[in-house]
C-alpha cells in the first residue's frame, strides 16, 4: 500500500493545530474550489508537470515523521494530513496511524464531502478533525466548489456520533464574492445547533 | 490488503487451506445469492436460484446471470473494498471467479488492483474459454499480474492425470507461493509489475517476460508425457472429460516452447478483435510497460521532502537546539550541542540537527515511558518543566 503524496512539510508551528506538526499533503480532491491554494493536486497522473509526486509506504513516511518525535511530544503537536482531500487515501492514513506514537496528535484537514466509507476507517484514529465546510447553503457551495454538498451534512452528523464532539474543529470561511455575512451567520448557527460546537470563522484570501 | 475470491472457484474457494492464514483479509463474493461460510467475510450477490437459473448449457461472461446480478450491486462491492488499498483478485480457470475483478475494474478509482490468474486449458469448452477471455479485457486497469501457466501442469504430472490431481497440484503450488506474491504486492511501488516465477518476486514490466523453464518442477517423470498417473480415470471435475489429454501444439506453442517463455493459450488470440487481444496477451506475459499508476517516477522524493530555507531559519534552528538541550537536561541524558557555524540560509533544521533529535529519541526510549519528562515546548526560549 502506498500514499500518493505531493508534499511533506516539517516543523510547522501553530499553522496546523497546536504545537509543532508535520503536514503530509496528498494528491487528489473531489472539489474544485475557485480559490484553491493547492490546485495542482488535481493534476493528471500522466501529466508532465513539475509538481513533485511520490508513492510512500506507511513505513517510509514514518521514518520522516519520527524525525520530529521529540518536538511533537514537547509541544502537543503531531501529524496533520492535508491535501488535496486526504480522506481519499484513508486506508493508507489508517496504516500510518497504527504505526504512530500514541503521544502524537493526529489531525486531518478535510472537506468531508466524500462517501462515508472513506471517513469511517479513521473515526477512531484522528484526534482533531479540521473540517472546512465552505458554506451550508447548497447553491453557494456548488458555485464555489463546483460540486454539490453531497455527503457533507450526513458525514458531519455521523462523525459527531462516532468521534467525540471535542475532536471536531469546524471552520466556516468568508469566501469573497461567494457568501455574505448573513450566509456565514446561518452556517455558524447550523453548526452550533446540529454539532453542538463553536465553529471558527476565518477569511479566504482572494487570489490576484 | 484484501483477497477477493468467489464461491465458485476450483482453486480459490472457502476450502483452500492456504487462505486460512490470511483469514481477516479474505472476502468471499458469493455469486449464488447466499453466504457460503462463516469463516470469512462474505459479500452476497442478489442472485436468486429460482428466477435466475437458465436451463441448458452453462453461460459464462457478461451473458451469465450471476455476472449480471453481481454487476447490479457493483457500487456496493466497490464501497466494501474501501480505498487506497491493495485488492488481490485470486482467480482460476472457472470464468466466474473473474466476475468481481471485471465489475470492480470499471468502478475502481482509489485502490490498486492485482490479479492472480490461472487460465482454462486449451481443450476446455468454447463457452468457458470465451467467458474467460471476456473477463480479462481491459487489463490496463491493473497494477500487477501473476499469470500461472496451467499448460505446464499436465506436462509435469503426465497426460492422463485427472482434473482433481491437476487442480490439487496448482492449489498447492500457488499456496506455497502466497507469502512471496503477497509480500511482493505489499512492497510494490508504482508501475506495472508481473510475477517472475524464476525469482519468485514481482518485477517492473519493461520489455521483459517471465520464463517457465525455471519453475520448480515436481519429481514426477516429465519425459513420458503420456504416462498415466496412478489415479487417472477417476471422475474429473469437468463433466464428460475426466482426464487431461495431450493437445496438439500450435505454431505459437512451439515458438513459446523454443524460447522458454510463458505459454499463453492460443484461444486468447483467436477472436475477431485479435488486435486488441494481442495487447492483453502482451500484458499477461509482461511484455509491455503500463503507465505508472501512482507517481511520476522522474520526480525524486527529495523534492517532496525538501525543506526550503526561510528568512528566520537560523532563529528557528537556535530555538529548536535550545529545546533539545532542555529535553536532555530534564531526562539526565548526556548531550552536547554547539552553535551551528553555518551562516548561510537555513530551513530551521539540517542533518546535524536531525541526528541530535534522533539521538535524544533513542535515549528516551531507554527510559520507561512513565519516567520520561517532556518539558513544555516554548518557542520564546523559556522552558517549564
Amino acid at each position: 500500500m502506498t500514499g500518493d503524496i505531493m508534499g511533506i512539510s516539517r516543523l510547522r508551528m501553530g499553522s496546523d493545530g497546536k504545537g509543532v506538526s508535520t503536514l503530509v499533503a496528498f494528491f487528489g480532491c473531489p472539489l474544485h474550489c475557485r480559490y484553491c491554494i493547492n490546485d495542482f493536486c488535481h493534476e493528471r497522473v500522466d501529466s508532465f508537470g513539475n509538481v513533485p509526486r511520490g508513492a510512500y509506504s506507511p513505513q517510509e513516511l514514518m521514518q520522516i515523521l519520527r524525525k520530529d518525535d521529540i518536538y511533537y511530544r514537547m509541544s502537543g503537536g503531531g501529524v496533520t494530513f492535508g491535501g488535496g482531500e486526504p480522506l481519499l487515501q484513508s486506508a493508507f492514513i489508517h496504516e500510518v496511524c497504527k504505526l504512530a506514537d500514541a503521544g502524537w496528535q493526529m489531525r486531518i484537514e478535510t472537506s468531508l464531502n466524500i462517501p462515508w466509507s472513506y471517513v469511517e476507517p479513521l473515526a477512531g484514529d484522528i484526534d482533531e478533525w479540521i473540517i472546512d465546510i465552505k458554506d451550508m447553503d447548497d447553491q453557494i457551495y456548488e458555485n464555489y466548489t463546483g460540486v454539490k454538498t453531497g455527503h457533507l451534512t450526513s458525514n458531519l452528523l455521523r462523525l459527531k456520533e462516532q468521534a467525540d464532539a471535542a475532536k471536531l474543529h469546524i471552520r466556516v470561511p468568508r469566501i469573497p464574492g461567494y457568501n455574505t455575512e448573513e450566509n456565514i451567520r446561518k452556517s455558524v448557527e447550523w453548526v452550533k445547533n446540529a454539532l453542538k460546537t463553536e465553529p471558527e470563522v476565518f477569511g479566504y484570501i482572494r487570489p490576484i | 490488503m484484501k483477497l477477493v475470491i468467489t464461491d465458485t472457484g476450483f482453486i480459490w474457494n472457502k476450502d483452500n487451506p492456504f487462505l486460512k492464514k490470511y483469514k481477516d483479509s479474505v472476502l468471499v463474493v458469493c455469486l449464488y445469492g447466499k453466504a457460503v461460510t462463516e469463516q470469512y467475510e462474505c459479500f452476497v450477490s442478489p442472485f436468486a436460484k429460482k428466477n435466475d437459473m437458465i436451463m441448458g448449457m452453462d453461460q459464462y461472461g457478461i451473458e451469465d446471470r450471476k455476472f449480471q446480478r453481481l454487476a447490479s450491486v457493483g457500487e456496493k462491492l466497490n464501497a466494501k473494498l474501501g480505498c487506497h488499498d491493495d485488492i488481490v483478485f485470486l482467480t482460476d480457470a472457472e470464468p466466474s471467479t473473474l466476475y468481481p475483478f471485471y465489475v470492480i475494474k470499471e468502478l475502481n478509482k482509489h485502490n490498486s488492483l492485482h490479479l492472480v490468474a490461472v487460465p482454462p486449458w486449451k481443450f476446455e469448452s468454447s463457452s468457458r474459454k470465451k467467458g474467460y477471455r471476456e473477463m480479462l479485457s481491459a487489463l490496463s486497469q491493473i497494477h500487477s499480474v501473476l499469470y500461472y501457466d496451467s499448460e505446464k501442469v499436465p506436462k509435469i504430472l503426465g497426460y492422463g492425470t485427472t482434473f482433481t490431481e491437476a487442480y490439487t497440484y496448482i492449489t498447492n503450488d500457488l499456496g506455497e507461493m502466497m507469502p512471496y506474491f503477497l509480500n511482493g504486492i505489499q512492497d510494490m511501488r508504482s508501475g506495472f509489475h508481473v510475477f517472475d516465477f524464476s525469482r519468485m518476486k514481482y518485477i517492473l514490466s519493461e520489455n521483459s517476460f517471465y520464463k517457465t523453464d525455471q519453475i520448480a518442477i515436481s519429481q514426477k517423470d516429465q519425459t513420458d508425457g503420456n504416462a498415466k498417473s496412478p489415479s487417472a480415470g477417476k471422475s474429473g471435475m469437468l463433466g464428460f472429460m475426466s482426464v487431461i489429454r495431450r493437445p496438439s501444439d500450435t505454431k505459437e506453442d512451439t515458438q513459446a516452447k523454443e524460447e522458454g517463455r510463458l505459454q499463453i493459450p492460443s484461444y486468447l488470440l483467436r477472436t475477431k478483435d485479435s488486435a486488441q487481444w494481442k495487447e492483453q496477451v502482451k500484458i499477461l506475459s509482461g511484455k509491455v510497460r503500463l503507465k505508472d499508476t501512482c507517481t511520476n517516477s522522474t520526480q525524486p522524493k527529495e523534492e517532496i521532502e525538501r525543506m526550503p530555507a526561510i528568512p528566520d531559519g537560523k532563529n528557528i534552528c537556535n530555538m529548536l537546539r535550545e529545546q533539545r538541550i532542555r529535553l536532555a537536561k530534564a531526562n539526565h541524558i548526556p548531550f552536547q550541542s554547539e552553535d551551528c557555524p553555518s551562516t548561510g540560509s537555513c530551513p530551521g533544521t539540517c542533518g546535524k540537527c536531525d541526528a541530535e533529535s534522533e539521538y535524544l529519541r533513542e535515549q528516551l526510549q531507554k527510559i520507561p515511558e512513565e519516567k520520561r519528562i517532556y518539558p513544555q515546548f516554548d518557542p520564546e526560549g523559556g522552558m517549564q518543566e
